[in-house]
């Protein structure tokens, strides 16, 4: 189905692939070589469906080009080939290519219902059809196609996603606190955000433009109001999100906002820009998904540097029921049910979650990985550690963040912000319920 | 008056020169200028954004599908507008008004709405006479030519309707047919406005967005918008990077209306509308 | 006939049997990939329930008021440039952005209209700190603010339509109505406003292909429909609901309702016309 003329996008992509090739041969050197028996050596063509691989020269494109780059050097009778469309239109891109028959081999995913609507044209699988894998990797949760049957999944769990949140450290000594003493609860946390606030430096970064801001830092907070069993209720509807746990995870963000630890600019402001203010120094501490561009890798090489910041989880609420840290998986890669090579396609899937390609993944592009036996004192900075340690002490549970469907989702990240500074969340939680069920 | 005009006219120009100018100055930024200091004028001019933007993305390929769409899909346009929007200004075509709007209905659904269902439609086709206009890049400017023909027949019409009558009657008399006459005497007379039909089409085609996605679904050919929009992934939005690539995209038009600018300024634009 | 007939055979091919289809998916659920299941008047009576819904044929209506700011202006500056020196230098000019496709000036205003941007730290420096606003983030001037962009987008184009249309004026016209002691107020209102009035329904049809009913790539580049939703269009909701979450039944209602509020706006139109008792703009 996938018969590319040598002229085109692909064509184009290719000479890429060619000039980048001596890039791979070090890498295959330095990461090591995995093992694949004669017998089932993958061969063909395959192609990779994503928004991330429209860029191969930075972010999570070049992670995956490089990681490609190995794969076929140690496979000569494979050719990767990568289709990017738009990240906002992913969903209806996907579809139409899927019912065109042109999908690709490999399709990337992010976790939960964000692209339900695409789980139709994969093939199910479950952990178990991957061996190793299905214990090796965490976040098999992000892949569940049915609430009611857990066990099967549209795709292999790639990446660690967690929100972190980041403080700059001279900020903190600015205003009398001790740099190495992040707040664990909410009690210090307030504290010191009042610190801040007195010395004129502002605590929290928010992004009214895009709301990322607020969604990572009420998704910091919901693991501790949920349990993974109940995330995946809220998703069957059996728990609702105007359910009170909905609104107390949802509060702390709100109770930010009211005591004016925002900047007072916010409205106007992406997530983005709020990342360079935190360079900058110009917001004392933000929050962020680990996996963000401007996270703790870029900003290792930054104004900032690798011993400028530290991290903490979300600090513990008076009335938590739990301890946990959301950590699911950065994104999920299915196979498509109607591809002509699916086996090749599953083969690059496993070079990728394996440690090899968990590793390219993070020296290339800072994606934290999801298997514990990735070496991060070779390939993460002092940043990332620290990031492994909060999740090592407050207990890497699979918890997904909030678990909406795309419709309620694309409802939340145009109305969030607003709804935070309005005060009604009642409204806001309602507005998302009848987006969630319609 | 005399001053408050000049006032207003140099008011004018520098409100409209500034965003342009103000493109170009953050596209020549560094990345961290940008973020540090978004309003200087000042500071480094570097011309990597424009070499990065264009390595990152397959822009150049991304601009040459636009056009191979583009072109034939304006002259499908403009080739429908003529025509029928000379019936329509000249000749005694039956049921006048359903005709009208029927070219002008289809301008009150938006393109959003119809992209799937034109999808769908294509890849029914396909599974049942098995030939489909989608993914390919003549069935894209088939698309076109059909959804730009409404305003086309709109602004052919418009500029037939202005033409003096004597000059067609005068080939009427001679005995020549409708079709003669056309060919003859009426299409001579519109070549500039078919030009300007053209450039404007090309441009309208070219601003298209989604159509551009959902009906080229192999990814094998990009148009140019799409290229930009994947430019912003979910992690990367604006500064001198973006900046750079929409200069290079829009390129291509100012290129085509500094070509057609003869036809723009003397015919359209330098007369031919009469009140 | 035959001049007509190729027109008419794409249109029903490429345009109306899709609408033909999108009618039909008005009544189902559909997301694009199973096939779409009858649902009757669900989706327009999830519409008649949902608040953003009303914001976004709200947001429409106040939108399409711009027109009266996208006709108005070029007309005036036509009227103020005919005839002077520099006219040709500054048509040219002022033409300059309609070479831009919607989505790239959004992308550029972004830039120019940011909190720290340009226009703001200008004002700043002169001292006029309170008129610095968030531009495109402030629920109360997202709206002028858009339509601002869209007139600084279409300005030149109508420019050179009213000064077409100018140039082919009597002259002699002119003069009597100045002999006649005329005042330059009472000439354009009187003289050249009817006098142009074939120029102004021209200019009002482009207008309305480029913007009243496709504010899509606009919103897409400016503000995609924020802060809130406080600039989410009828066709901007029709993207968000179709494309980008693929609920295909729910974007087809919307845009039916759409045609309802179009063609009402027509009706209007009409309507104030024959009050009017005049063909005249």
């Amino acid at each position: 189905m996938f018969h590319r003329t040598p002229s085109g996008v692909s064509a184009a992509r290719r000479a890429r692939t060619l000039t980048a090739l001596s890039l791979s041969a070090l890498l295959a050197g330095t990461v090591g070589m995995s093992t694949v028996s004669a017998q089932d050596a993958p061969s063909g063509d395959i192609s990779f469906f994503g928004w991330d691989v429209a860029d191969l020269t930075s972010g999570l494109g070049l992670g995956f080009q490089t990681a490609a780059m190995s794969f076929t050097a140690q496979n000569p009778g494979v050719n990767v080939t990568f289709d990017a469309v738009p990240f906002a239109d992913f969903v209806s891109a996907a579809t139409s290519r899927a019912r065109a028959g042109t999908l690709g081999d490999v399709v990337e995913m992010l976790p939960g219902l964000n692209h339900a609507p695409v789980f139709a044209a994969l093939e199910a699988t479950t952990p178990a059809d991957w061996g190793d894998l299905a214990t090796e990797l965490s976040g098999w949760g992000g892949g569940v196609i049915d609430p009611a049957d857990p066990n099967t999944v549209a795709g292999v769990p790639i990446g660690g996603q967690g929100v972190i949140w980041y403080y700059n450290k001279a900020l903190f000594e600015q205003a009398g606190l001790d740099p190495e003493a992040a707040p664990g609860t909410w009690a210090e946390f307030t504290a010191a955000a009042d610190a801040l606030k007195a010395a004129g430096i502002t605590p929290v970064a928010a992004s009214g433009v895009d709301s990322f801001l607020a969604w990572w830092a009420w998704s910091s907070f919901s693991p501790q109001y949920f349990t993974a069993d109940e995330v995946l209720q809220v998703r069957s509807g059996e728990i609702p999100l105007d359910d009170p746990r909905v609104l107390a995870s949802l509060q702390p963000v709100a109770d930010m906002f009211a005591a004016g630890y925002w900047n007072s600019d916010y409205a106007d402001k992406s997530f983005t820009d709020m990342e360079s203010a935190f360079i900058n120094g110009q917001v004392a501490m933000i929050p962020g998904v680990i996996t963000s561009i401007v996270n703790w890798k870029a900003w290792d090489g930054s104004a900032l540097g690798p011993e400028g910041y530290g991290v903490f989880g979300a600090p513990k609420r008076d009335d938590a029921t739990s301890d946990g840290q959301f950590f699911n998986p950065t994104l999920i890669y299915g196979v498509n049910a109607a591809s002509e090579n699916p086996e090749t396609a599953k083969a690059f899937i496993r070079f990728l979650a394996g440690v090899e390609g968990q590793s390219i993944l993070l020296a290339q592009s800072g994606q934290f990985p999801n298997r514990a036996d990735v070496d991060l004192a070779t390939y993460a900075s002092p940043g990332a550690q620290a990031i492994q340690g909060v999740i090592d002490s407050r207990g890497a549970s699979d918890v997904i963040q909030n678990q909406f469907s795309a419709a309620a989702q694309g409802e939340a990240f145009q109305k969030l912000t607003q709804a935070i500074v309005s005060g009604d969340l009642a409204t806001f939680l309602g507005d998302l319920q009848a987006q969630q069920g319609s | 008056m005399r001053w408050g005009a000049r006032i207003v006219m140099v008011v004018a120009c520098l409100a409209v020169l500034f965003p342009l100018l103000w493109v170009l100055r953050t596209a020549l930024k560094s990345d961290a200028e940008f973020i540090s200091q978004p309003a200087a004028i000042g500071g480094t001019f570097t011309l990597d954004n424009f070499a990065a933007a264009w390595n990152a993305v397959d822009l150049g390929g991304a601009i040459r599908d636009s056009l191979v769409i583009t072109i034939p899909g304006a002259m499908l346009a403009t080739f429908l507008g003529v025509l029928a929007g000379y019936a329509l200004a000249k000749l005694p075509v039956p049921a006048k008004r359903l005709l009208l709007v029927l070219a002008v209905g289809g301008l009150t659904i938006p393109i959003a709405a119809l992209v799937i269902p034109e999808f769908d439609q294509a890849l029914w086709l396909r599974d049942t006479i098995g030939v489909s206009y989608v993914d390919s890049t003549w069935g894209l400017s088939l698309v076109y030519g059909a959804f730009f023909a409404s305003w086309s027949t709109l602004f052919f019409l418009s500029w037939f309707r202005d033409l003096p009558a004597d000059l067609l009657e005068a080939a009427w008399l001679d005995g020549a047919s409708a079709a003669q006459t056309f060919l003859r005497v009426a299409l001579p007379l519109a070549v500039p406005a078919i030009a300007v039909g053209l450039v404007l089409n090309v441009f309208l085609q070219w601003s298209e967005v989604l159509l551009g996605l959902i009906m080229l679904p192999s990814g094998d050919a990009t148009t140019a918008m799409t290229a930009i929009a994947s430019f912003s992934t979910q992690f990367r939005v604006g500064g001198p990077l973006t900046a750079a690539a929409t200069i290079i995209v829009a390129l291509p038009i100012f290129l085509l209306f500094l070509l057609a600018q003869r036809w723009l300024r003397t015919e359209i634009f330098g007369g031919s509308i009469k009140g | 006939m035959l001049f007509v007939a190729p027109l008419v055979v794409l249109l029903l091919i490429f345009v109306y049997a899709p609408i033909g289809r999108l009618v039909y998916y008005a009544f189902t659920t559909y997301d694009g990939l199973k096939p779409p299941q009858w649902v009757g008047l669900d989706n327009f009576a999830f519409l008649a329930s949902w608040p953003d819904f009303r914001r976004a044929i709200g947001n429409t209506v106040v939108l399409t008021l711009g027109v009266i700011v996208w006709v108005g202006l070029p007309f005036l500056l036509a009227v103020i440039i005919h005839g002077r020196r520099s006219a040709n230098l500054v048509r040219a000019i002022l033409f300059l952005p309609a070479l831009l496709p919607a989505l790239i000036v959004g992308r550029a205003f972004r830039l120019v209209l940011a909190e720290q941007g340009p226009i703001n730290e200008a004002l700043r420096g002169l001292g006029l700190d309170l008129l610095a606003q968030p531009w495109l983030a402030s629920e109360t001037w997202v709206l002028p603010t858009i339509i601002t962009v869209i007139a600084w987008a279409t300005m030149g184009t109508g420019v050179l339509l009213y000064s077409a249309g100018l140039a082919s004026l009597s002259s002699d016209y002119v003069e009597a109505a100045l002999v006649d002691g005329a005042r330059w107020r009472q000439l354009v209102w009187h003289i050249y406003r009817p006098a142009l009035g074939p120029v102004t329904r021209f200019w009002l049809l482009l207008l309305t292909i480029g913007t009243v009913t496709s504010f899509f790539p606009w919103i897409l580049g400016l503000t995609q429909g924020g802060p809130g939703t406080a600039s989410v269009t009828l066709d901007y909701q029709v993207y968000r609901s179709g494309v980008q979450t693929s609920r295909l039944g729910l974007a087809s209602a919307i845009a039916l309702v759409g045609v309802l509020v179009v063609a009402v706006l027509l009706v209007v139109q009409l309507v104030m016309r024959r009050v009017r008792g005049s063909d005249e703009w």
